[in-house]
């Protein structure tokens, strides 16, 4: 299993190496004259060795073959791309006029063999006559497909604007050519692609740029008007002197021109007659029509969706929905008309859709008739007739009230004004909502405050002593403050005279005991009557002792001393607070 | 010249305030078929910062007379926003539909529910019944704080979420509305 998806792995990694890969042939002048001197190259998207060359001949090979290899890499977004190239390049020269074939070359990557393509050059003969050339250096061509059609039948106009190489173009006003009587498409042009051609031995470069599908409007002789450019460009002028290098330096002049292309004619037919019942004018060939229907069962004041499809080369960009019969029980809606044609080089292709609502007014079985619809086909010069299905739709009774009266009259009773006088100002409405989303939030924030409190309050009752040790905690805290603040003042004495005279203050006022009895043996008393343990009792009484011994007979090591007896006297004080009841 | 600028001013003055009367002079205007002068008028009374059902509906009709079924549509739905109960509203929001050839397309069951359900009451009854829901909730939490085991703990969790179902709806349907008003912008300054 493991091997079997192995090979099927490689196989897939391989077939898309195979697929990539290809030698590739590019020929930077294509016509050209047997005076130019061309570059062939060879290139392949890989590492390539073993590079066959093709016989070449029938040519002068002035330099070559010089093998180039280029890799580059690039990360772009984190994707890191690995480019190799290997190109193998030639100059070349023709050595007489005439079409040549270069056949393949190949080569090999990776032990694999990949072959090129052949590919022909033509080479033209060159003609020296200089007097010559400079009549024509740019010109305007106009092309038609064809020049003798019938009424709706579509022919394209191409107007080319060739250039003379070796000029430079500075500047250019193209003038808006319209059709008259003609139903124009124009074509969107892809102005990089630019051709190369020779007339009369000269080289140009020809640069399409217009291309338009026009449909005949009318009958009889119909001009194609010219097309009209207005070009200023650079050409060499008198000789200026030379440059460091001791090459010629010209002026430059430039030249502007307005350039005309010839107009010509355009034989306009008449159709055949008589026309056939059904015909609206669609001219073309390969038309089709097709019904479509999303229900035939429903209920009475239901809608049905009702397409017809129209389908073909020609017009049809122009056809507008034709008259249907449907059955009188049915309201119908304008259709809603989709077009999706689009311009081909030649002619117009695509569809039309025609998308009718049919809503039946009452119960029953009605059948939508089959329709007709002819064009004329240009290629037999006939007219065809095409036919759609025939539809049966049951309706049943509705429940609607759109039953007994068409859409439109309901439309026509609805559609009557409210004379209701009760304006309010629209920032009233937006006030509401912002009164409304405020109080509710502070409501809300309330609620949930108080659900808060009520959760707080009902911990306390759950965990007495819990409770107790804190509120003893907050009393012992207070009883030592004093004492707190003479260990920040560092003052020695006062702090033992505080500590014993909180401790003396906690006992006097928690067992309700005047000033004037409080003592050692009284402690004893009190701690026994209430319950608290012998060695609290013990603690608390060795701690007064310890406090009056220390203020007369201070330690090394007072701030320690101090920090240690306030926690005793603290502990003891929630010790004592807890155990009591 | 300065009498001109007062009268101009007493015009415009008088013009501002009598939305009542603007609104006949369109249905006038409507009446004589000229729909594109009575929607001016019914829009020079929304820019005055007045509106009402009223006002939504007849633009809605007059645009429906216009054919312009898709800002027709959005006009009526206005109106239902104002005032959900106008039957006739919701018929010719049908109509436009039909007219616009787009069919509902089939909902959640749930969906059609929360529609219904959120359509019961006006937007500012549907204020009032969410404040006074939490108003109470607060006042039996606070009776609960002060005197113990006033409400059970599960009908307060069953209140306070009843309450927020309110809160949601409401949001829901301010987002709605939200869109519907702002549609409107949108095509205005498409046309302009």
């Amino acid at each position: 299993m493991k091997k079997l998806l192995f090979y099927l792995f490689t196989l897939f990694t391989f077939s898309v190496n195979a697929q990539d890969l290809q030698l590739e042939v590019k020929v930077n002048k294509n016509p050209a004259l047997t005076s130019e001197i061309i570059q062939l190259q060879f290139s392949i998207n890989a590492k390539g060795d073993d590079f066959i060359p093709p016989p070449l001949s029938n040519f002068h090979v002035l330099s070559g073959p010089a093998s180039g290899f280029n890799q580059s890499y690039s990360s772009i977004n984190g994707k890191t791309e690995n480019k190799i190239s290997t190109t193998i390049s030639y100059t070349l020269q023709a050595k007489t006029e005439g079409e040549f074939t270069i056949s393949s070359a190949s080569v090999k990557v990776s032990g694999k063999k990949y072959k090129s393509s052949p590919y022909t050059i033509k080479f033209v003969k060159d003609i020296n006559n200089k007097s010559k050339q400079s009549e024509k250096t740019i010109f305007i061509s106009a092309t038609a497909s064809k020049t003798n059609i019938f009424i709706g039948e579509q022919f394209s106009v191409i107007y080319n604007l060739h250039i003379k190489n070796g000029i430079n173009i500075q500047k250019s006003e193209v003038f808006p050519t319209t059709f008259d009587n003609f139903w124009e498409d124009g074509i969107e042009i892809n102005q990089k692609k630019n051709k190369r051609e020779i007339i009369d031995g000269i080289a140009y470069t020809v640069i399409k740029y217009k291309h338009s599908i026009l449909t005949p409007q009318k009958s009889g002789k119909q001009i194609v008007p010219p097309a009209q450019i207005n070009l200023s460009y650079i050409t060499r002028g008198k000789l200026r002197g030379y440059d460091i290098f001791n090459r010629p330096v010209y002026h430059q002049k430039i030249t502007s021109e307005s350039l005309k292309s010839k107009s010509f004619n355009i034989n306009v037919k008449e159709l055949p007659t008589p026309k056939p019942q059904y015909f609206y004018e669609s001219v073309g060939s390969n038309f089709s029509l097709k019904s479509e229907i999303d229900r035939t069962k429903l209920k009475s004041g239901e809608a049905i969706n009702y397409k017809i499809i129209l389908r073909g080369t020609g017009n049809i960009n122009l056809s507008e929905p034709f008259p249907l019969g449907f059955p009188d029980e049915f309201d119908v809606f304008d259709p809603n008309v989709t077009n999706k044609t689009f311009i081909g080089n030649k002619s117009v292709n695509g569809s039309k859709i025609f998308e009718y609502i049919l809503i039946p007014r009452s119960e029953g079985v009605y059948t939508i008739p089959s329709f007709k619809y002819s064009y004329f086909d240009i290629n037999t010069e006939k007219y065809v007739e095409l036919k759609t299905k025939e539809y049966k739709i049951n309706v049943l009774k509705g429940d609607l009230n759109f039953t007994k009266d068409s859409t439109n009259n309901i439309s026509k009773k609805n559609m009557e004004l409210e004379k209701e006088l009760n304006f309010t100002k629209i920032s009233e409405r937006e006030k509401w909502q912002k009164y409304y989303f405020i109080s509710f939030w502070t409501l809300f924030v309330l609620l949930i405050s108080l659900i808060v409190f009520n959760i707080y309050n009902k911990n306390k009752t759950i965990n007495p002593i819990n409770e107790k040790r804190r509120k003893s905690t907050k009393i012992a805290i207070k009883r030592v403050k004093t004492a707190n603040i003479c260990i920040i003042n560092d003052d020695f004495d006062q702090f033992f005279e505080e500590i014993e005279k909180s401790l003396w203050g906690y006992f006097g006022q928690k067992f309700n005991v005047e000033s004037s009895k409080l003592s050692k043996e009284n402690i004893s008393k009190y701690f026994t009557e209430n319950n608290i343990g012998k060695e609290l009792e013990l603690e608390f009484i060795n701690l007064i002792i310890h406090c009056e011994f220390a203020r007369y007979a201070p330690s090394s090591n007072k701030n320690m001393e101090m920090k240690q007896i306030l926690n005793r006297a603290k502990e003891i004080i929630i010790k004592v607070e807890t155990n009591t009841k | 010249m300065k009498k001109g600028i007062t009268y101009l001013f007493l015009v415009f003055a008088f013009h501002s305030f009598s939305a009542e009367k603007i609104f006949e002079k369109a249905d006038s205007l409507y009446q004589l078929s000229d729909y594109q002068t009575a929607i001016d008028q019914y829009n020079f009374i929304l820019e005055k910062g007045l509106e009402s059902s009223s006002v939504y509906y007849n633009l809605g009709v007059c645009y429906f007379q216009l054919e312009k079924y898709e800002k027709s549509k959005n006009y009526f739905n206005k109106c239902l926003i104002l005032n959900p109960e106008n039957t006739k509203c919701k018929e010719n929001i049908k109509l436009c539909k039909l007219k616009i050839l787009k069919k509902d397309s089939p909902e959640f069951f749930y969906k059609t529910w929360w529609k219904n359900y959120s359509n019961l009451l006006k937007i500012n009854n549907w204020y009032l019944l969410s404040l006074f829901s939490i108003i109470t909730l607060l006042i039996l939490t606070f009776l609960s704080t002060v005197k113990k085991k006033i409400i059970s703990k599960y009908l307060f969790v069953v209140l306070l979420i009843v309450n927020l179902l309110f809160y949601l709806t409401i949001q829901g349907k301010e987002k709605k509305n939200k869109r519907i008003f702002n549609q409107d912008l949108q095509n205005i300054s498409i046309n302009k």
